[in-house]
């Protein structure tokens, strides 16, 4: 079973709550955490898991035969991420970073001069502590598009899925690509918010898209006790789920954080009871 | 030689502007037995983009047909457009025509890899893409 | 006219809370235009008190396949050619599937086969215009939901900010930007002339201070930092500040925690203006950025 834990807004306590969780339910289940939040992956720093390089992520780039290269500009115009620049007279210009990776360049050169090699965008990493598997991948710094590490990290993890109990993906922030792509094939979908009307806006947003990909959502509600929780009744009861479980803010818990441990709270028990009760 | 420099203005009296790719003005110098042979300004028509100025800056003065161009800040996408099309890369800054003296007399120093120092701002003896 | 850009790598650690007080302090003596670029989860405006914008626009950034008809088509070429996946075979229903959610508009599966594939824009996004309390305007940018194309979406706002701001003969936009160092993030970095950057005494919020300030440095951008919240770990702050003087980078101010921030937010309102006590640390955060960059005058 797979359960994401998301919440639209940064800084809710994604990472806090994954880490928790799958702290918790590692004591009677086997579990696999995958950081998806690949952007800023901090799940393993959170567990103080020394993570070791699994395998670097590769995408696809053209290759440019000059000798070949009749210099008509067609690469350049077919380019939809404005990779490839055509100057009069001189060979097509390559900008690496803002190549997405597609084949048009090579479908549409008509002499054959356009090859494929790859560049390295990402790396997947895994690790081991507190009885639970994690598995990271990370974007190289410059590289713009984080689908496709997401992607080959759920690649990777899936060869070892039947092992698991539960794969808890923790996402990133938001609700663009990178989040859709690990919120893809998940069975349940956790939104961590925060009382505020920032924190209500974007529970808003991140429940729209749940339904969109349909994917039932349960909400947590994170610093309970500081902020206006009807805010995010509101919104909860016009999205027809629940708060399964709410986070008081304490200082024990800010502290953990602060000092890269997992927290420990019976709010996170209630999360885990809620999880083990659905398999 | 020909030789373009980002600028705040139009001519050679104008300075040396310090971004490549939003600057308004590319002054454009013919430099011919040590001599300046011919001036025109051109317009930057990539000053208004937000994403991807320092490319269609480096497109502009490709157009051209400029074998060198001297400013202080240059991004690394147009770094790498420029190196690919062998066009020379100088760090300069002040007044433009004191800047292509510099450049007659082969003072001025080339923005020549990606390690460069930072030329504003944060820790100058960084190179670029630091890690941390 | 000068752009400064509010960013963090790490999510909630107050980027848009700081934005919009400094963005209040700014107008005081300048004119300024406040962008958000955090298309994914847009806040400034709530967090400046703004719930109804005056002008909405709606932005297409992107395309999507369609299949037209299947006449002369190998499915299994096609599939093949699609790098995203995003062109699957039903083998129940006997028939392709293209997946809206992975096709990226690349165009590749139209290139091969230009009569059966057709390439459809598609609306992604909105860009809103409005007018704050406070006197100065705000272009917000706005993801709509299940799309993608969020980098793309920030340069139109940036684009449709500077516009306003030409037209508002403004000095400043300030811009706030999502969380993360992905294409949203490069989209805010690009065109800024100075950076500020937001953390907080934690190790995942330094880790990821560090990630995106290498973003910074590749772009080659000056740029400062602030540390949020720096009284809940003194110790870790002391840290992050080892940091910053190892590398030379400025520290523009450190801000305490105060239970009065998430107040203000509740109400709407920036920090500097529901506790008037927290304008002078404010203030000093300018008179750093002052002495930093020269876009802001006395």
């Amino acid at each position: 079973m797979r359960i994401a834990i998301t919440g639209g807004k940064g800084g809710t306590g994604k990472s806090t709550v994954a880490t928790a969780l799958a702290v918790e339910l590692a004591k009677k289940k086997k579990i696999l955490l995958i950081d998806a939040d690949v952007d800023c992956p901090n799940d393993h720093i959170i567990l103080s898991i020394k993570r070791k390089k699994e395998q670097a992520i590769y995408q696809s780039i053209p290759k440019f035969n000059h000798k070949k290269c009749i210099k008509c500009g067609k690469c350049a115009q077919v380019c939809r991420a404005n990779a490839i620049l055509s100057i009069k007279e001189k060979y097509p210009i390559f900008v690496s970073d803002l190549c997405i990776g597609c084949n048009a360049c090579s479908i549409i050169c008509p002499v054959g001069a356009i090859s494929r090699t790859k560049k390295q965008i990402g790396t997947i990493y895994s690790g081991k502590g507190h009885d639970i598997n994690l598995v990271t991948g990370e974007m190289v710094i410059g590289y713009e598009e984080a689908s496709p590490i997401v992607n080959a990290e759920k690649n990777f993890a899936s060869k070892k899925e039947q092992d698991y109990d539960f794969i808890i993906i923790d996402t990133g922030a938001g609700t663009h690509c990178n989040v859709i792509a690990a919120l893809l094939g998940c069975d349940l979908a956790l939104a961590v918010t925060e009382p505020t009307p920032l924190g209500a806006y974007d529970l808003e947003l991140i429940l729209e898209l749940t339904k969109m990909l349909k994917i039932p959502a349960k909400v947590i509600l994170n610093r309970s006790n500081v902020g206006d929780k009807n805010l995010i009744k509101k919104i909860v009861k016009k999205y027809k789920t629940k708060i399964i479980a709410e986070i008081p803010y304490k200082k024990e818990i800010l502290e953990a954080f602060s000092r890269g441990k997992p927290i420990e709270d019976e709010s996170i028990n209630k999360i885990a009871n809620f999880i083990e009760k659905l398999k | 030689m020909k030789v373009a420099i980002s600028s705040t203005g139009e001519g050679i009296e104008s300075q040396v502007d310090a971004r490549f790719g939003r600057c308004p003005y590319f002054v454009v110098v013919e430099i011919e037995n040590k001599k300046i042979k011919k001036i025109k300004t051109i317009k930057n028509t990539a000053a208004a983009q937000f994403g991807g100025a320092g490319i269609t800056a480096a497109q502009v003065v490709a157009n051209e047909k400029v074998n060198a161009i001297i400013t202080m800040n240059l991004g690394p996408r147009a770094f790498g457009v420029l190196q690919q099309l062998s066009i020379e890369m100088y760090q300069g800054s002040g007044k433009i025509k004191a800047v292509i003296k510099q450049l007659i007399d082969g003072k001025l120093k080339k923005i020549s890899s990606s390690t460069g120092p930072m030329f504003m701002g944060a820790g100058a003896d960084k190179g670029r893409g630091k890690k941390f | 006219m000068k752009t400064l850009t509010i960013l963090s790598g790490k999510g909630g650690v107050g980027k848009s809370s700081i934005t919009a007080s400094l963005a209040v302090l700014l107008a005081k003596k300048h004119k300024v235009i406040a962008v958000d670029c955090d298309v994914d989860a847009p806040n400034l405006a709530l967090v400046l008190g703004l719930k109804h914008f005056k002008e909405q626009k709606k932005i297409s950034t992107n395309e999507k396949a369609r299949l037209i008809s299947m006449k002369g088509i190998n499915p299994k070429k096609l599939i093949e050619i699609c790098n995203f996946s995003a062109i699957s075979w039903d083998s129940k229903k006997k028939k392709l599937i293209f997946d809206r959610f992975l096709c990226e508009g690349c165009g590749s599966c139209h290139l091969l086969y230009p009569k059966n594939i057709k390439l459809e824009k598609v609306q992604n996004g909105f860009i809103n215009t409005g007018k704050t309390v406070y006197g100065f305007n705000i272009v917000s940018g706005q993801l709509k939901i299940g799309e993608s194309g969020s980098g793309k979406i920030v340069t139109e706002v940036k684009n449709k900010a500077e516009e306003n701001a030409k037209k508002e003969k403004a000095e400043i936009i300030i811009v706030d930007s999502s969380p993360g160092i992905g294409c949203p993030v490069i989209a805010s970095i690009q065109g800024s002339d100075y950076i500020i950057a937001i953390t907080e005494p934690s190790p995942a919020a330094l880790n990821d201070l560090q990630r995106v300030l290498q973003v910074v440095e590749h772009f080659r951008i000056p740029y400062g930092i602030i540390i949020n919240k720096y009284d809940l770990n003194r110790k870790f702050s002391k840290k992050i500040e080892n940091f910053a003087d190892k590398y030379k980078i400025p520290i523009l101010g450190k801000i305490p925690y105060d239970k009065k921030f998430v107040e203000a937010l509740v109400n709407l309102k920036p920090i500097v203006v529901y506790e008037k006590n927290f304008e002078k640390l404010f203030l000093s955060i300018l008179e750093k950025l002052r002495s930093k960059t020269l876009m802001i005058r006395e």
